[in-house]
């Protein structure tokens, strides 16, 4: 008998939960017509919808410019004499 | 009663030291009068160790200073440069005291190089030259007035002290290099303070004929493309492509042409040039290096290769026979094989008073200091080909990524331009114009100009 007992246990849950039906439900797609939209407000150019282009980082290499000849004058007295 | 043992002790002392003083001043009289000897027999060299060596730590009284310093007109200073500060500032000559202050000005440390300077007389041989490191010690203090001054001053007594000698003597170059140094020196003042006008004023000084004249080109050509005037810049660099200036090889001209390309948006010029430079002389600058490195720990290698025929340095390496070639022009170097020579005059005179070890020593001391000289010239002019190879990469790598950019907004440099029209040319009014004709002709050199048209304007590709 003790044996049986978790077996009829098992039974009885299983009938009782099987009762319950649960549904799930989605939420539906929405639609926006674009075209029929409002927006209130004077209209300024440009009159179509557009995205301002992101500036972009320019990145430049530094180049050897000679600023000053100083060590020309250097070297110049080294070697004289 | 004590102090009349302080006066008997003063007294003492005193009698004690003019004794010392008496044997020691026939002790110098003795070596003076040997000095002398040498010198009448004109073994310079040996007098002047004798009396240097006397006077190593003593100050010499008037008679000798002058003595010294006459000697010093024979042997040239190159004797004192082994001496200690301490051991220049006993003697206390001209001579020394511009050695001291040329030591103060490798140093930075201009305030102490003027003050010994600052003791040169006039009159004194040394003096031109003592006023161009003067000069250049205010320069780059910053007091740059101050050093146009000074700088004017010196070219006025080096041309003073020039006229003293002829035109082709050693001493007269010697004071010609300094009087156009002057000049020059005022011109790069100038190009410090962005007065390129006024810096090229002042290099139209220098004559064609003047040993500094191929050097200071390229200062020019700076001045030229700071100024934006491209074309002339390039004209001016393309006179180290006339025979006559084959042995003057500068890598940053090459440099600098290819930033004048650059400017004008003449990109494939640009990296025609960079490819040249890869192609001839970078592998040219690895195979010297290479050779160099080889054959460079031979005891006096450098020394004897500025006696090696100029062909044999030639097929050894082209940059090799330039350097060997440009070297044996300066003053320094000529200057070192007089004295050289001058002390093989007094070995082999067969005079038996000359003291032939020290001769010797100093010969061999001669001939290490040239070897140095020559060795040190032939690896900055090395590195000096490294770095402009490191920045004319940079330049490449910004052309490629130019061009990318333009390639992706559908846009291309304007071709439809002629390669040269007068009409880009900047003609002075006392200058006139000719076409190049493939030749270089001697009263034309540093005056050319390109006369290529910017083609930094785009225009949209056409498909």
């Amino acid at each position: 008998m003790l044996k049986l007992f978790p077996l009829l246990l098992l039974l009885v849950t299983q009938s009782t939960y099987s009762k319950t039906k649960v549904i799930y439900k989605y939420k539906q797609y929405e639609k926006f017509d674009l075209g029929d939209m409002e927006v209130k407000g004077s209209i300024v150019a440009p009159g179509d919808l557009s995205v301002k282009e992101r500036r972009r980082k320019i990145f430049k290499r530094e180049f050897y410019k000679r600023e000053n000849l100083k060590d020309i004058i250097t070297n110049e007295i080294k070697v004289l004499r | 009663m004590k102090t009349l043992l302080i006066i008997l002790t003063f007294i003492a002392t005193t009698a004690v030291a003019q004794k010392v003083s008496k044997k020691e001043r026939i002790a110098r009289d003795k070596v003076y009068t040997e000095s002398l000897k040498h010198f009448t027999k004109k073994d310079y060299f040996t007098a002047l160790d004798l009396i240097a060596r006397k006077y190593k730590y003593i100050t010499p009284d008037q008679n000798v200073q002058h003595y010294i310093e006459e000697l010093t007109t024979h042997t040239g200073t190159h004797y004192f440069n082994t001496y200690s500060d301490l051991e220049l500032r006993k003697l206390n000559i001209p001579t020394t005291q511009l050695i001291m202050g040329k030591r103060n000005f490798y140093l930075k440390k201009y305030k102490h190089g003027i003050k010994r300077l600052n003791t040169i007389p006039k009159g004194h041989r040394l003096y031109p030259e003592s006023l161009l490191i003067k000069a250049s010690s205010y320069y780059f203090m910053n007091k740059h007035n101050k050093a146009i001054e000074t700088y004017e001053l010196c070219s006025e007594y080096a041309l003073k002290n020039e006229k003293n000698f002829k035109e082709k003597s050693k001493t007269g170059r010697y004071y010609a290099i300094i009087k156009e140094s002057c000049i020059i020196n005022i011109a790069r003042i100038h190009f410090d303070q962005s007065q390129y006008s006024k810096a090229i004023e002042q290099y139209d000084k220098i004559p064609k004929s003047s040993f500094k004249w191929p050097y200071i080109l390229i200062e020019k050509a700076w001045s030229y493309y700071y100024l934006n005037d491209h074309n002339r810049s390039l004209g001016i660099l393309m006179t180290y492509d006339s025979p006559l200036l084959e042995s003057y090889f500068m890598p940053e001209a090459k440099l600098l042409i290819t930033l004048n390309y650059f400017d004008l948006c003449l990109y494939d010029d640009a990296l025609n040039t960079i490819h040249d430079f890869y192609n001839t002389y970078k592998t040219r600058s690895e195979t010297l290096l290479g050779h160099i490195k080889s054959a460079g720990n031979k005891d006096l290698y450098f020394f004897n290769l500025m006696f090696s025929p100029i062909a044999d340095n030639e097929t050894k390496n082209k940059f090799l026979r330039n350097i060997v070639t440009q070297m044996s022009k300066r003053l320094k170097y000529n200057f070192d094989i007089n004295s050289l020579f001058q002390m093989n005059q007094e070995v082999y005179r067969s005079n038996k008073t000359a003291n032939i070890k020290l001769l010797k020593n100093m010969q061999r001391d001669l001939k290490e200091q040239i070897n140095h000289y020559v060795k040190r010239s032939v690896y900055t002019f090395s590195n000096k080909i490294y770095d402009v190879s490191k920045n004319m990469f940079d330049i490449k790598l910004e052309i490629l990524s130019l061009k990318r950019d333009l390639a992706y907004k559908n846009k291309t440099y304007k071709k439809d331009r002629k390669r040269g029209d007068l009409e880009n040319l900047n003609i002075k009014s006392n200058q006139e114009y000719w076409s190049f004709q493939d030749a270089f002709w001697a009263d034309e050199l540093g005056e050319y100009s390109f006369a290529l048209k910017s083609k930094c304007e785009t225009q949209k590709m056409r498909f």
